[in-house]
């Protein structure tokens, strides 16, 4: 009897879990344009406003030893503004950009020289810049291309750069959707990388405020690239300092020309829109830019791993942990098994990372994510640990490792497995509640799982898996030899050391 | 230039048209060609209820999803901490859901929300505490059931708050770990200073103090159905939901609130520079001063949110971007903020920069110069209007959700606002003038009255700080909780052996029924200070009154100076006038009255304070028994009694004082009769085992005549 009504109620939460993904199939356009774009549409009227996004397949994967941190420096510069915003008079602009370009160069080369640089020389180009950048002002029209943005509402203009795509955000009250596809076609059609080397200054502070001055940002930094020997996964994603101190214009726009084609995008357009004139709108402004050959994949593999590799990294700060195991990517079956013992190892009070390692007082945060750092490429489950002393990195490690072998060992209950497949649906609903978000979610499955179908198939997977296909993944992928671990270790005297950053120039 | 037409927004006819606009340029741009569709929205307006128990609601059906939210707001907050349990609020909101209820058991609570996919969360924050809950909408009832029962019965069970305790010892060990944490903790602490809670963080010892009782009495201070507000939102009935309301909540009655007294500051600061080491290859920069209290009769508020914009909070086209990062390179992240959001306190207003070590003068000098170009001179026509169409034009993004528009209503009807500020709102923003501007700049930007703080590594400056004042360098230690020290288990022989030496100390020291008689203690000596400039000759006084009060007069060379403690807070009386001393000193201070040896004994043998017999040690050559007693601050004391005379000869202790632990170890010597009790005449203080002083006793009275005066600080 408790058989049946035990089964009475999976079936009831499954219905309602189709419900909701069948109603988000239903209302997601999608449309694709002779040049290969594709767009993608969410009509929502809650509000007079919309979430245009475009994603290009363009991370820090796709750079090369030379060009390492263009992906990023390129999503910079590309609010830089175009040749008719932006400046007052592109063609005389142009002459200094040239010329800007010529003694930036130089200038790179001969700083690239260490110790054995001519000092003198330096001075001078750095000066003979100065006074190009001071010509160039006359032309330039400072920060116009965001103005525009901002003086029409926008919100949440920005972007973002992965190892796997660069993404442009903004939302926007509704009647301007013309004016962000005039925008963005402008930026694609016609953008101008001007104040390079300006700019170049403050991703050099960027690095240094999210890696070189954080605690876990160092750990993770050092982390990753111990993962990674072969596989361009292990790179910062902004570059180490040698590498963003020689980027330039000319390696940026070479990156744009190569990956920014409407046939390497997706375009996702949520909220208070008109399909069809969506439509037409988009083929207006985007439908000229010419498709073009797509640039080759990664074809690196990360070898096998064949045994633990450890690091440590001395900072002024309390000990962390980290740890990553290699497994597949999408769509491979075991990567949907690995989502599901993420959400059995941390997600929310009744995971067992919380109740037996952060309530039994061993660490203040214990936390899993399955992919990362990206999904186009064999990836890492990565877990860290924030130690409560007096215990250490050690204590902290011993039980996850107990967690994983458990996951071995023992056939998760039905209980659990319910309670995460229901997570799963009622997340279906509520991702849909935000413009933002939904375009997010959209523009990065389609762009990187190849298909924003990806989120269905995914729940059905979901559905699909066994306690033994847990113990099998957990068995094949968490062994010791697989395993990266990297330690934050507190430095004892914080003696003066210098500017760790100094490799910047 | 183009003529620009912006029509305000009005909540119930919200239009945003905004037709042709263009910036001075040589030649006509694509973009300024584009017309736009005036936009006609109708926002759902919240309804508002009251229940019969006095709980008002404000509630927007919302059939899109098949979602259910509620966000409730009480009026309390961090605000209301007790000066020696700074943490308290959080605390509590913490465990009042970790906790579990009275009838389900935390897991129990866990495993009853997670399995339908629900969260019933509790908040805290400087001005208000929140409670939500969200759920399907097929689990409302059941939800409301869950909500009401975290919200009226929670049980706060001991081993949550325990660990939620842990917790936060770890996040103060940690707290120096983010330079832009410890720039911000210090930046807040020196603006509001010990006096207002706006100012405090949690030390160790304040975090040890919280006990389950101060979590049961918040609740019942502050939680009460006519202190709250639900804003709910989603796909329900309202009259279905109504009397599901009415039913959880039922029983539940309204209650007087009296709420404690905050102290007021003024609106503007003292300058300071503020320096504060780490070898990073960034240096963090907070400067600013108080802020604004947003009180609902702020006329000025439309044209400060223009001044803000401008001057950094409008993201990446406002002041400090463009001269900081566009122009200079010398930040990723820059710009400033006002805090608008609290109505009792004036918040803070900082501008914040990241910039490159050898940089660091410089981007502080080209932060102030932004701050004062707005009070030199009115704003261009140009960015003006640019500001006003921004906030005007993204108005609408104050409307995209119920959940969002109900909150609002909520939030504006906590700070007593009026309900036709959003309706108003884009009226208001349009008025707004250069002039109105400039005076907001000129009213409340004060680049005379900066707190400055650097965090980063001086060696690598570009130019020393002092150019921007004279520098206060701020010493971090690295707090460590005492170590767990634990009454080690005792034998029924060790206890009375315990009890033995103590007895044979009383009689020793004068007998209990003398030692009882003593009720304050005046203590005259000539001091010998061994500073790090060389030994310091002080003649100090000190005086006790039973149960707690405390003061010492020094007669330094450079003046003279009284510590005082009035049972619940401190303060020094110096040369430079008269400072409030850490809240978290009293703790101290009460340790401090408690070792006192004459009132120690009796308390020790007439009440029930757990004691112990650890071994014996030589003190000066002579063996002398140990004996463990906790004080009140729960720090270990070892009281070493003579075997030979059964004088109190030792004392020794850990003392935690900004986060630093020591061993203090006191050394009671040449103890003399004064009428009938006895008192030690010579006096050493050894700290981390380094002579610390050195006293000779000139004179002792017992229950001398003392003022009361002397306890209470002097005008």
């Amino acid at each position: 009897m408790k058989k049946i009504r035990y089964l009475l109620i999976l079936f009831l939460i499954t219905l309602h879990g189709i419900a909701s993904a069948q109603n988000l199939a239903d209302r997601v356009v999608e449309h694709t344009y002779p040049n290969g774009l594709k767009l993608l549409m969410i009509k929502r009227d809650t509000s007079p406003t919309i979430a245009p996004y475009i994603l290009f397949k363009a991370g820090s994967v796709d750079e090369s030893d030379d060009t390492r941190g263009i992906a990023h420096m390129l999503e910079h510069m590309l609010f830089k503004g175009t040749k008719t915003i932006g400046t007052k008079d592109f063609e005389k602009e142009a002459v200094i950009l040239a010329e800007i370009d010529k003694i930036g160069d130089a200038l790179d080369i001969e700083r690239a020289k260490g110790s054995r640089a001519n000092a003198d020389k330096i001075t001078e180009l750095e000066a003979a810049l100065k006074e190009q950048q001071e010509l160039a002002k006359a032309w330039i029209v400072q920060g116009e291309y965001t103005e525009i943005y901002t003086q029409h509402g926008s919100t949440g203009f920005n972007a973002g750069t992965s190892v796997d795509y660069t993404i442009y955000t903004v939302e926007l009250p509704s009647n301007k959707l013309e004016l962000w596809a005039m925008l963005e076609s402008d930026r694609l059609k016609n953008a101008v990388l001007r104040e390079f080397y300006v700019e170049r200054e403050a991703v050099k502070e960027e690095r240094r405020m999210r890696v070189d001055t954080q605690p876990g940002g160092k750990l993770y930094e050092q982390f990753i690239a111990a993962a990674f020997t072969t596989h361009p996964y292990g790179m910062p994603i902004i570059g180490w300092p040698s590498d963003i101190a020689m980027l330039n214009r000319r390696k940026a726009q070479e990156f744009f020309k190569v990956h920014y084609a409407p046939n390497n995008s997706v375009m996702v357009i949520v909220g208070n829109i008109d399909i069809d004139k969506t439509i037409a709108l988009v083929e207006k402004y985007f439908g000229d830019i010419p498709s073009q050959p797509l640039p080759s994949e990664v074809t690196t593999v990360e070898p096998q791993q064949e045994g633990e590799r450890r690091i440590e990294v001395e900072f002024d700060a309390e000990p962390q942990l980290m740890i990553g195991y290699h497994k597949p990517t999408i769509p491979h079956f075991d990567d949907y098994v690995l989502d599901m013992i993420s959400a059995i190892l941390s997600d929310g009070r009744t995971s067992r990372f919380y109740k037996n390692i952060v309530e039994e007082g061993i660490a203040v945060s214990a936390n899993s994510i399955n992919g990362y750092p990206g999904a186009r490429y064999n990836n890492l489950f990565f877990i860290s640990g924030t130690p409560r002393s007096p215990h250490t990195t050690v204590d902290v490690e011993e039980v996850i490792y107990a967690e994983l072998e458990r996951l071995k060992t023992e056939p998760v209950a039905e209980k659990e497995f319910k309670r995460i497949l229901k997570q799963v649906d009622a997340n279906f609903i509520r991702n849909l509640s935000s413009n933002a978000g939904m375009a997010q979610q959209l523009a990065f499955f389609e762009g990187i799982a190849g298909d924003w179908r990806y989120v269905l198939d995914w729940r059905e997977n979901m559905y699909k898996i066994t306690p033994e296909d847990i113990m099998r993944v957990a068995k094949t992928y968490f062994t010791k030899s697989n395993r990266t671990v990297g330690t934050l270790i507190k430095k004892e005297d914080a003696a003066p050391a210098g500017d760790e950053s100094e490799g910047y120039e | 230039m183009n003529e620009r037409i912006s029509t305000g927004l009005a909540i119930t006819t919200l239009i945003v048209c905004l037709i042709v606009w263009g910036i001075p340029s040589t030649f006509a741009k694509p973009h300024e060609e584009l017309t736009f569709e005036p936009i006609t929205f109708k926002p759902p307006v919240p309804e508002k209820r009251t229940l019969s128990n006095g709980m008002t609601l404000y509630l927007i059906e919302d059939h899109e999803l098949p979602l259910f939210n509620i966000n409730g707001l009480i009026k309390t907050g961090d605000i209301y901490d007790p000066a020696d349990k700074i943490g308290l609020a959080a605390i509590f909101s913490s465990v009042m859901r970790t906790g579990g209820t009275v009838s389900r058991e935390p897991d129990a609570l866990n495993e009853e929300l997670e399995s339908m996919a629900a969260a019933v969360e509790v908040g805290m924050s400087r001005e208000y505490g929140t409670v939500n809950l969200s759920t399907l909408a097929e689990d409302i009832e059941k939800g409301l059931e869950i909500f009401a029962d975290v919200l009226r019965n929670p049980a706060f069970r001991e081993d949550k708050l325990e660990l939620r305790k842990q917790q936060a010892v770890e996040g103060i060990r940690r707290r120096n770990d983010n330079p832009i944490q410890l720039a911000w903790r210090n930046f807040s602490a020196l603006l509001y200073g010990t006096d207002h809670p706006f100012g405090w963080y949690s030390e160790i010892e304040n975090i040890e103090s919280i006990t389950v009782n101060d979590l049961k009495a918040f609740h019942t201070k502050y939680y009460h159905p006519n202190n709250m507000m639900l804003a709910i939102t989603g796909d329900f009935e309202t009259e279905t939901l109504i009397p599901q309301l009415e039913k959880v909540f039922e029983g539940w009655e309204s209650t007087e609130i009296t709420f404690p007294d905050v102290p007021t500051i003024d609106a503007v600061s003292e300058p300071s520079v503020n320096y504060i080491f780490k070898d990073l290859p960034q240096s963090v920069m907070l400067i600013g001063h108080f802020g604004i209290k947003r009180t609902p009769d702020f006329p000025d508020y439309f044209a400060l949110r223009v001044m803000n914009d401008i001057l950094g909070e409008g993201g990446f086209t406002s002041r400090l971007m463009t001269e900081v990062r566009e122009k200079h390179g010398l930040a990723y992240m820059v710009g400033s903020i006002m805090q608008t959001t609290y109505y009792t306190n004036p918040g803070e207003w900082f501008a914040y920069s990241q910039t490159r070590t050898d940089k660091t003068a410089e981007a502080i000098s080209l932060i102030i110069d932004v701050v004062k170009g707005l009070r030199d001179a009115p704003v261009p026509e140009a960015e003006l209007q640019r500001t006003k169409d921004s906030l005007i034009n993204s108005f609408v993004f104050g409307f995209e959700s119920s959940a969002q528009i109900a909150f609002q209503q909520m939030m504006l009807a906590y700070r007593g606002f009026s309900p036709d500020f959003l309706e108003t709102f884009t009226d208001n923003i349009a008025k707004v003038t250069a002039e109105d501007v400039q005076a907001v700049a000129q009213k409340y930007l004060h680049p005379d009255a900066l707190t400055i703080v650097t965090v980063g590594n001086k060696e690598n400056f570009d130019r020393p700080l002092d150019e921007f004042g004279m520098v206060n360098e701020i010493e971090i230690a690295q707090p460590e909780p005492p170590p767990a020290e634990p009454m080690p288990e005792a034998s029924e022989a060790e206890m009375m052996k315990a009890k033995e030496i103590l007895a044979a100390a009383v009689a020793a020291h004068g007998g209990l029924e003398k030692l009882q008689t003593v009720k304050n203690l005046v203590i005259e000596a000539q001091v010998m200070g061994n500073t790090p400039q060389g030994p310091m000759q002080i003649d100090g006084t000190s005086y006790y009154v039973y149960p707690d009060k405390y003061r010492q007069d020094l007669k330094l060379p450079q003046g003279e100076m009284a510590y005082i403690f009035d049972g619940t807070s401190g303060f020094a009386i110096t040369p430079m006038g008269n400072q409030p001393m850490p809240p978290q000193m009293a703790s101290t201070f009460k340790d401090a009255i408690f070792r006192e040896t004459l009132w120690l004994l009796p308390n020790l043998s007439q009440n029930d304070i757990p004691l112990q017999y650890a071994g014996t040690e030589e003190v000066d050559g002579k063996p002398a028994s140990i004996l463990l007693v906790p004080q009140p601050s729960g720090e270990m004391l070892r009281l070493f009694v003579s075997d030979d005379t059964h004088y109190v000869v030792k004392l020794s202790y850990r003392e935690t004082a900004q986060g630093t632990a020591v061993i203090r170890e006191t050394y009671m010597k040449d103890y003399r009769d004064v009428d009938g009790v006895k008192v030690p005449y010579h006096i050493v203080q050894n700290v981390e085992g380094q002579l610390f002083s050195e006293s000779k006793v000139t004179n002792v009275t017992l229950n001398a005549e003392l003022e009361e005066s002397l306890f209470q600080e002097p005008e």
